[in-house]
C-alpha cells in the first residue's frame, strides 16, 4: 500500500524563502562581521609545508611516499599545495603553537577530502553508505593520506586490501571450507565501500552482480538460456537474485556447502 | 508519532523570521572595523556542549532511522566534550567525548602525553546503526512482506587502551589492546520466497508458463561478534636506520544467526498440484511454509609477527624491507534447524498440515537442515617486501618495490544432514535418520608483486607521475566433499595475473586555474584448471578476465578571490570475459558444450561532479555541490535471447545528488545557516512481471535552517529545524516518510 507523505505547501517555501533572503539582505548591509564556510579557519593564511615540518617532522618526511605527494607542483602558483591543501591555511595553528580548532582536521570531518574527491561526497550521500556523513566514521579509518598508498593494503604493502574491510567485518574474513573466489579479487568486486543506491552498498543489486563472472557461453547464441556453473539458470532467476533463500546464500564463503548454498 | 500540522510550522517560521528580521537592526555597528580573525564566532578548545533533537515522523519511521542514522524518537545529552590542558610542564591532557542516549552514541576518550616519556591513549566508543526490516516488493499485486518488527539496529562498540613509552635515545615501545563488539539485528537481502505474487500458480488445468514463486520475503540477521587484539611494537632509530618489530594477537568470537522465513502462510493443498511443465515450475510440495534459522559460530585465534627496517643510504636513497608471518586457527560450529509444514491426507491443509524438522526431498531443492556442524581451519601467511625510494634530483622521485607472499590454509567440516521424504500420492512423510557429511579444502597460493612509482616535477607548473604493479600468483585448491554418494575431489590449479597501471599529470598554469588528469588501466586474468575425481572426463579449464580502464579529470577555477569552482569527471569502462577451454589433456569438451570466449560483462559509468564555493562578501558564503552518475552494467541481456530476456535486464545505477549550504551573519553575535540536499535515482523497472523488478527508484530531500548565537564570550547556542522527505518506488512507497526535526544545543567554554 502506498502511503502518501505529508509535505509543506508552496506557500511555506515561498514565505520561508522570501523571509530568509530578506534577512540576508538586511544583515549584509548593516552587519560587518565574518562568517566562514566549514572547514575553514577564520583569519588563517598559508604558511607553506616547511613550517609544518618544524613540529610534524616525521609526517612531512614520509609524505614523499604518499599517494597525495603526486599533487605537489613546483612554482609560485602552488603556495598552499602540500599540507595546507587538506589542513587549510596554517598561520593560526603556527601562532598558537598547535592545538585543536586552529587547523582543519580531516580525521574529524570529511569536508577537506570532499574538496577534491567530489564523487565521494556524492557516494557518501546515498542511502546505503558507511556513516561518514553522520560523523560515526572518518576517511582516515580506511585511508592513510600521509605515507604510502592512500588505499590501505594491496600492491607491495605487507597487508592485503581485503584486510582493511575485515578489520571490522570479521565474519567475512574466513578462511572458509568452501571459498568464494571473488573474495580474492577483494570486497570491491561486489561492494562500493563509499556508498551505493543499492542495499549493502552493492555495485549491482540484481543477478548481474554474479553473472558478470559466472556467465558462460550458451550452447547456441541467443537460445534463451542463462548458463552458469554448467546449468541453465533462467527459471531460477525468475525468482529473484542469486543469493536469496534456497540458492547461494553464503556469498562470502561457506563452511557447509560447496555451492555456497548456506 | 503524529506530525505537527503545517500551520504550526508556519507559525514557527513566522516567529523565527521575526527574530531574524529584528536581530540585525540591533546588531548593526558600522563604526567598528571588521576583523576577520576576531569577529567570527569563537571556536573553543575546552568546552561542553549539551544538545538534543526531537523528531516527528509521518510514514515509515524505521526507514527514516536507517537512512538518516538517527533515532526516530530523538536524542538528548552531552553532544560534545573537549578538554585540552597542560597541567604540568611538558604534560598534555586531552579528552573528548559525547553521551547521547536515544541515538545510543557514546564516546569517552582521553590522551595523556609527556615529552620524552610517552603517552597513554584510551577510550570507549559505541554507536548504533539502524536498519529497517523490509524485503522486496512485487508490484503486480502490491505484494509486500516486511518483518513484524521493522525496527532493527546493531550496536558497534570499541574499547581501547594504548601506552607508548618513548624515552630519549631508547626504543619506542607501544602496547595496545582493543575490544570491538557488534551486537544486534540487521536486515539482509537474502530474501525468502512467496507464491502470493498475483500470478496464478501452475495447475494441471491451467498451465502458467511463469512461476509464481518470487523471493521478496523479508529476513534478518542476528549478530553477536567480538574481536579482541593485543599488540606490541618496538621501534628504534639508530643513525639512519629505523627498525620496528611487532606482534599482534588477535581473537575473533562470532556467533551469527540468519533467520529464514520462506513461503509464510502457505500450506499447499493435497494431492500436490502437478508440476508442469517441469522445467518451468518447481513442484508445489517444495513451496510450503519453512521457518528456522542458520546459526554459525567461528572462534579464531591468530598471531602475527612483523618486522620492518628502513635505512637512508646517503641523502638520495632510502631502502626498506619488511616481513610478516601470521598463523591462525579457527573452530567452527553450526546448526540450521528448519521446520517445514506440509499437508497430507492425514493432516490436510484445513487443519494446518503437519510440521517436520528437516527438509523434504520431493520437489525442488531440499531446504537444507543440518546439525552438529563442527570443524576448523589452520592458515599460515608469510609475506615479505623490500624496495627503495630514490630521490634522484629535487624533481625526480622513484620508488621500486617487490612483495612476495605465500598463503596456505586448510579447513574441514562435518555435520549431519536431515532430509525427509514425502510420498507424493499420500503426502505422508517418512522422517530420515541423520546422514553424515563432510568437506575439506586445502588452498595454496604464492604470489609475486613488483611495483614501480615515478614522480617528476621538473617542468614548470607541471607534475607528472605514474604507477604500475603486477601480481602474479600461481596456486591450487583441493576441495573434498563426502556425501552418501562417492567421495568427490575437485582440484583446481589457479593462476592469477593482476596488473594495475596509472599515469597522471597536474598542471597549475596560474594561481586561479589548475587541471589534473589521470588515466588508469586494470587487467586481471584468473585461470582455473579443474579436475573431478569422480568424473575425470569433466576436466575443464577456464579463464576469467576483467579489464577496467578510464580516466579522471579535475579542474579548479578561481576567477575571483571570492569564487572557486571545481569540476571532476570520471569515466570507467569495464569488460569481462570467460573462456572455457574444455579438457586441455584429451581435447574433449566438458559435459556441456561450451568452448568459446564469452563476454560476460560490459559496464560503463560516468561520474560528473561540481562544487562551487562563493563568498561574495565576508558576511555570506555559499557552497553548492552536485554529482551526476550514469552507470550501467550488462551481462546476458539482451544477447541471451528468447524467454531469458524476460527475466533479466541491465543493472542501472543512474542517480544524482545535490546539496547547497549557505551561511550568513544575522547580527554581531548570530550566524545563520541554511542547507538543502537532494537525491534521486530513477532506474526502477516494475514492468518485469516474469521476475522481480529491476533497478532502484527513490528520491529524497532535506532542508534545514539553523541559528548559532554567541550568548556570552563563553557560551554559544544553536538551534536548527529541518524537514526531510523520502519517497521510494522500489518498496512500492511502503517506506516513504516525511519528518520534521528540531535541534537545540548550548556550548559552554571553560
Amino acid at each position: 500500500m502506498t502511503k502518501k507523505p505529508r509535505s509543506w505547501s508552496k506557500n511555506t517555501f515561498i514565505f520561508g524563502g522570501v523571509a530568509l533572503w530578506a534577512v540576508l539582505l538586511i544583515s549584509c548591509t548593516v552587519v560587518d562581521r565574518t562568517v566562514v564556510a566549514p572547514p575553514q579557519i577564520a583569519g588563517a593564511t598559508f604558511v607553506g609545508s616547511k613550517e609544518c615540518a618544524q613540529c610534524h617532522e616525521e609526517t612531512v618526511k614520509g609524505f614523499d611516499t604518499a599517494t597525495h605527494a603526486k599533487l605537489i607542483v613546483q612554482g609560485e602558483n602552488t603556495k598552499g599545495l602540500g599540507c595546507e591543501s587538506c589542513h587549510g591555511p596554517g598561520s593560526k595553528h603556527v601562532q598558537a603553537g598547535g592545538g585543536e580548532g586552529t587547523i582543519v582536521n580531516p580525521g574529524k570531518s570529511p569536508e577537506a577530502c570532499f574538496q577534491c574527491h567530489l564523487d565521494k561526497r556524492g557516494e557518501f550521500s546515498l542511502p546505503h553508505s558507511h556513516p561518514v556523513m553522520a560523523g560515526k566514521m572518518s576517511c582516515t579509518e580506511c585511508h592513510d593520506p600521509h605515507k604510502g598508498n592512500a588505499i590501505r593494503g594491496g600492491a607491495t604493502q605487507l597487508t592485503s586490501e581485503k584486510e582493511t574491510c575485515t578489520e571490522c567485518h570479521t565474519a567475512q574474513k574466513g578462511p572458509f571450507v568452501f571459498e568464494h573466489n571473488a573474495m580474492r579479487e577483494g570486497c570491491t568486486a561486489c561492494h562500493n565501500p563509499h556508498g551505493s543506491v543499492n542495499q549493502k552498498m552493492l555495485v549491482q543489486r540484481d543477478a548481474n552482480l554474479c553473472l558478470k563472472c559466472h556467465l558462460e557461453h550458451p550452447a547456441v547464441n541467443g537460445d534463451g538460456t542463462i548458463m552458469a556453473g554448467g546449468e541453465d539458470h533462467r527459471t531460477r532467476l525468475q525468482n529473484g537474485t542469486c543469493w536469496v533463500a534456497g540458492c547461494h546464500e553464503a556469498v562470502h564463503g561457506s563452511n557447509a556447502n560447496n555451492h555456497l548454498r548456506y | 508519532m503524529k506530525a505537527p500540522t503545517s500551520a504550526l510550522l508556519r507559525t514557527t517560521g513566522l516567529v523565527a523570521s521575526a527574530v531574524f528580521a529584528l536581530s540585525p537592526l540591533r546588531a548593526a555597528d558600522p563604526a567598528k572595523p571588521a576583523d576577520t580573525d576576531k569577529d567570527s564566532l569563537p571556536v573553543f578548545e575546552n568546552s561542553l556542549t549539551l544538545g538534543g533533537q526531537s523528531t516527528w515522523v509521518s510514514g515509515d519511521a524505521d526507514a527514516f532511522q536507517a537512512e538518516n542514522w538517527t533515532a526516530k524518537k530523538g536524542f538528548a545529552g552531552i553532544e560534545d566534550f573537549q578538554l585540552s590542558q597542560e597541567p604540568a610542564k611538558d604534560v598534555t591532557v586531552k579528552a573528548d567525548g559525547h553521551l547521547l542516549p536515544g541515538n545510543e552514541d557514546y564516546l569517552a576518550h582521553i590522551n595523556v602525553s609527556k615529552s620524552e616519556l610517552g603517552s597513554f591513549d584510551g577510550g570507549y566508543k559505541r554507536f548504533r546503526t539502524f536498519y529497517d526490516g523490509v524485503g522486496g516488493f512485487f508490484p503486480t499485486d502490491n505484494a509486500w512482506f516486511p518483518l513484524g518488527d521493522q525496527s532493527l539496529h546493531v550496536d558497534r562498540s570499541k574499547l581501547w587502551a594504548e601506552a607508548i613509552l618513548a624515552l630519549p635515545n631508547a626504543p619506542v615501545m607501544t602496547l595496545r589492546f582493543t575490544n570491538e563488539v557488534r551486537e544486534g539485528t540487521k536486515d539482509t537481502t537474502i530474501l525468502g520466497d512467496t507464491d502470493f505474487t498475483g500470478i496464478p500458480i501452475s495447475s494441471s488445468g491451467a498451465l502458467n508458463p511463469i512461476s509464481a514463486n518470487r523471493k521478496i520475503v523479508a529476513s534478518y540477521l542476528g549478530l553477536s561478534e567480538n574481536h579482541r587484539t593485543l599488540s606490541g611494537t618496538v621501534a628504534h632509530t639508530m643513525g639512519n636506520t629505523k627498525v620496528e618489530l611487532g606482534v599482534v594477537g588477535d581473537q575473533i568470537d562470532n556467533l551469527d544467526t540468519r533467520y529464514i522465513n520462506r513461503y509464510p502462510g502457505e500450506v499447499k493443498p493435497f494431492p500436490a498440484i502437478a508440476a508442469l511443465p517441469a522445467t518451468l515450475v518447481p513442484p508445489a510440495l517444495a513451496n510450503n511454509a519453512i521457518r528456522g534459522y542458520d546459526q554459525q559460530g567461528v572462534k579464531t585465534n591468530s598471531l602475527t609477527f612483523t618486522g620492518k627496517v628502513e635505512t637512508s643510504i646517503g641523502e638520495k636513497i632510502t631502502a626498506f624491507a619488511g616481513a610478516s608471518f601470521q598463523h591462525a586457527t579457527s573452530d567452527i560450529t553450526g546448526y540450521r534447524p528448519l521446520l517445514v509444514t506440509i499437508a497430507s491426507t492425514a493432516y490436510p491443509a484445513a487443519v494446518g498440515g503437519q510440521t517436520y524438522l528437516g527438509g523434504i526431498t520431493a520437489g525442488g531443492r531440499a531446504p537444507g537442515t543440518y546439525q552438529n556442524l563442527a570443524g576448523g581451519s589452520k592458515s599460515k601467511i608469510l609475506t615479505g617486501n623490500f624496495g627503495f625510494n630514490f630521490k634522484a634530483t629535487n624533481d625526480l622521485f622513484v620508488e621500486a618495490a617487490v612483495k612476495a607472499e605465500q598463503r596456505y590454509s586448510q579447513s574441514d567440516d562435518s555435520f549431519s544432514y536431515l532430509s525427509n521424504t514425502v510420498n507424493q500420492t499420500t503426502g505422508l512423510v517418512t522422517t530420515s535418520t541423520a546422514l553424515p557429511y563432510s568437506g575439506a579444502s586445502r588452498i595454496k597460493e604464492t604470489s609475486w608483486t613488483p611495483e614501480l612509482s615515478v614522480r617528476y616535477t621538473g617542468i614548470k607548473q607541471v607534475s607528472l607521475y605514474g604507477n604500475a604493479d603486477y601480481r602474479y600468483s600461481p596456486g591450487s585448491e583441493d576441495i573434498t566433499y563426502v556425501t552418501t554418494s562417492p567421495l568427490v575431489i575437485n582440484t583446481d590449479n589457479i593462476k592469477e595475473n593482476h596488473g594495475h597501471y596509472t599515469i597522471g599529470a597536474n598542471w597549475v598554469p596560474c594561481s586561479y586555474f589548475s587541471l589534473r588528469g589521470e588515466t588508469f588501466y586494470k587487467d586481471h586474468r584468473n585461470s582455473f584448471y579443474g579436475v573431478y575425481s569422480t568424473a575425470p572426463t569433466d576436466q575443464s579449464q577456464y579463464v576469467l578476465g576483467s579489464s577496467y580502464y578510464g580516466f579522471k579529470l579535475s579542474a579548479t577555477l578561481k576567477p575571483l578571490p571570492t569564487l572557486s569552482a571545481t569540476t571532476r569527471y570520471i569515466l570507467q569502462v569495464g569488460q569481462m570475459d570467460l573462456v572455457t577451454i574444455g579438457n586441455p589433456v584429451t581435447g574433449t569438451p566438458p559435459l556441456l558444450t561450451r568452448f568459446a570466449s564469452y563476454d560476460t560483462m560490459d559496464a560503463r559509468s560516468h561520474n560528473i561532479g561540481e562544487t562551487i564555493d562563493w563568498t561574495p562578501i565576508k558576511q555570506f558564503y555559499m557552497q553548492g555541490n552536485v554529482n551526476l552518475v550514469f552507470d550501467t552494467t550488462g551481462t546476458a541481456y539482451p544477447k541471451a535471447g528468447g524467454a531469458a530476456n524476460d527475466v533479466l535486464r541491465n543493472a542501472n545505477n543512474n542517480h544524482w545528488t545535490a546539496s547547497v549550504l549557505a551561511g550568513f551573519v544575522v547580527d554581531k553575535v548570530t550566524n545563520a545557516e541554511v542547507q538543502y540536499t537532494q537525491y534521486k535515482a530513477s532506474n526502477y523497472q516494475p514492468e518485469l512481471y516474469s521476475t522481480v523488478p529491476y533497478g532502484a527508484g527513490a528520491s529524497s530531500y532535506t532542508a534545514t535552517v539553523g541559528l548559532k548565537r554567541k550568548l556570552t564570550d563563553k557560551l554559544l547556542a544553536e538551534a536548527k529545524v529541518g524537514y526531510l522527505s523520502s519517497h521510494n518506488d522500489t518498496s512500492g512507497g511502503n517506506t516513504n516518510y516525511t519528518a520534521r526535526v528540531a535541534y537545540v544545543s548550548i556550548q559552554q567554554a571553560f
